[in-house]
């Protein structure tokens, strides 16, 4: 920040010294999370593509290459199809129930009193619980239930069985979703819905012709976030119904991809999937961000 | 705003409903971590009479439940402590720094927030073996650290950008350095959202599984995520004893979140806005 003026005659080598003796504090800084984040996210990002280009098991030293056949054969599996469907049904629930409940509770809690709070601190406790644990408690639950009243278990049948998770996910993040748009809330000018009231509009129509277009960007931030999760679905239904079942009908795409890269040794098959499973989390968030945006202007 | 007294007491009831079916579940797992096996047929949902504590003797007797917890204290503590020092430097980087190099490290870091750590796996366990890291403690915490860096940075970077530059100026005029002015003037200004990154990233070390799952194979080495697999996976669990494991599993960290709520809650709104 001392004499920045352009210096037009410094040769290259000279230039590159003065911009290290500038930067140089700065660069030490970024360094170790740049160390961490680069070893260890971002080269295996790249590594694993070459791995998807190859029908390697895993562990032996030949990893025979095959070009796009495990992207080819990707299409022709019902397997995939089947995890795809079933981590999309889940998505779906997780991101409008949550949303919907989120943002109703929100506006319902948003007076600042002393049992609102308590009433906030409680429905947002879930979420501080791992997924793995919530899942088993809420696995113990229906089953216990179901020995009791003879209800039947939604996690045992395979037709409900994303059901059952999504109720399990909407238990913990229909609090996360409400915070977010508590605070959203709480920034609204007020004034805006006194003029309202005064032009005699109800609820109902203020809900809808003010309190949504104003926290439009917090909406924007927690459907697309939502999704991001939606679509990582794992832990779930490893815990709940065990890994994917009854059958297969709760396996999701990260669990597929985990099951060919470690227990099939089928590492290059399974790597071509997670690849292309990042491009679609990649083209669906961005795609709902996209127009989700989009609305916040038109509003 | 007047309301009537009766719609009143409905509206707050209806509210009362809806946290009760939120709580539920501890309530149960409460309940029944407390009651021995007969009693639970018998009395169904109410509250423990006496103080029955066989469930959690039994359930300790079975795990082994203190090495995963003191593992899963010590790499709470040390990703946590390496997150917090490494993300408030870069933030500040980040954040301060027009120069490319670290703009395009920021856009790096948003770009992997959505990339599932299934994507990247087997390339990541084969540099950890390769390195003799798989099976320790040091290996999870790398790779938590590596899949948190992202998260925590956005965050901070967002803080930092509201603390007005004009306070640092004092301190070159006087003569400081960069360090010297990040360490005294700037850090102290931190403090909320560093405690706020710390609770944040505390939670989610706390609470991995996958990384664990694919790292610590070894059961001397396992973190809580993973005995609590184990456990629930391998044996026909009594429901008393299942729950006693639930409930010594969630008493930490409810612990920390009613000590630690504001912080925690601010915190999700920023990541959440941001992210």
């Amino acid at each position: 920040m001392n004499s920045t003026t352009a210096a037009p005659k410094r040769s290259a080598p000279q230039r590159i010294a003065r911009y290290m003796r500038r930067e140089a504090p700065y660069l030490v800084m970024i360094l170790p999370a740049f160390l961490f984040f680069f070893l260890f996210v971002l080269l295996p990002l790249i590594e694993g593509i070459p791995i998807s280009f190859t029908e390697w098991d895993g562990f032996s030293d030949v990893r025979p290459f095959v070009g796009f056949q495990n992207y080819a054969k990707l299409f022709h599996d019902k397997f995939v199809y089947n995890a795809v469907g079933n981590t999309l049904e889940f998505t779906i629930y997780e991101v409008v129930l949550c949303n919907v409940l989120g943002l109703l509770i929100a506006v319902w809690l948003k007076k600042a009193c002393a049992h609102n709070n308590l009433f906030r601190t409680l429905i947002f406790m879930p979420h501080v619980i791992s997924l793995l644990l919530s899942s088993y408690m809420v696995r113990y639950i229906f089953n216990e239930f179901y020995n009791v009243t003879g209800v039947v278990n939604i996690l045992a049948v395979p037709k409900t069985v994303i059901i059952g998770l999504a109720l399990i996910a909407i238990w913990r993040d229909t609090g996360y979703c409400m915070v977010i748009y508590l605070a959203a809330i709480q920034g609204v000018d007020e004034s805006l819905y006194e003029v309202a009231r005064i032009e005699g509009a109800g609820r109902i129509t203020q809900f809808f012709k003010i309190t949504v277009p104003m926290i439009m960007p917090a909406i924007t931030a927690n459907v697309t976030l939502l999704t991001a999760w939606g679509l990582k679905l794992y832990d779930y239904p490893m815990a709940a119904t065990g890994g994917g079942g009854p059958g297969r009908a709760s396996e999701s795409v990260n669990i597929y991809i985990y099951n060919n890269i470690f227990p099939y040794f089928k590492a290059g098959y399974g790597q071509a999937l997670a690849i292309v499973w990042v491009i679609v989390i990649f083209i669906i968030t961005q795609c709902i961000q996209g127009y989700l945006r989009r609305k916040e202007v038109e509003l | 705003m007047k309301t009537n007294p009766v719609l009143r007491g409905v509206n707050f009831l209806l509210k009362f409903l809806v946290v009760a079916l939120m709580l539920s579940p501890f309530y149960l797992a409460f309940c029944y971590a407390f009651k021995p096996k007969e009693e639970i047929t018998t009395s169904g949902l109410s509250f423990p009479t006496h103080l029955y504590l066989d469930n959690f003797k039994n359930a300790f007797e079975r795990t082994n439940f203190l090495v995963p917890l003191s593992n899963t204290l010590l790499v709470t503590v040390l990703s946590t402590a390496v997150l917090t020092v490494a993300c408030s430097m870069a933030a500040y980087a980040i954040a301060r720094r027009k120069s490319r190099i670290y703009q395009v490290f920021g856009a790096l870091l948003m770009l992997t927030i959505l990339v599932p750590f299934h994507a990247y796996m087997l390339p990541l366990y084969m540099r950890l073996q390769s390195w003799g890291l798989i099976n320790t403690l040091t290996g999870f915490s790398i790779a938590k650290i590596g899949a948190q860096v992202g998260f925590s940075v956005i965050i901070i970077k967002g803080f930092v950008k509201t603390i007005p530059i004009e306070i640092e100026e004092a301190t070159y005029i006087d003569g400081g350095g960069v360090f010297r002015n990040f360490f005294s003037v700037v850090l102290p200004l931190m403090k909320p959202i560093i405690m706020t990154s710390v609770i944040i990233n505390a939670l989610d070390v706390w609470n991995e599984y996958v990384i664990g799952v694919v790292v610590l194979q070894k059961p001397d080495k396992y973190i809580l995520s993973l005995l609590q697999y184990t456990f629930f996976g391998q044996y026909f669990v009594n429901l008393g004893q299942a729950f006693a494991i639930f409930t010594i599993s969630m008493i930490p960290i409810l612990v920390l979140y009613f000590i630690f709520q504001r912080f925690i809650i601010s915190g999700i709104v920023m990541g959440g806005v941001k992210g």
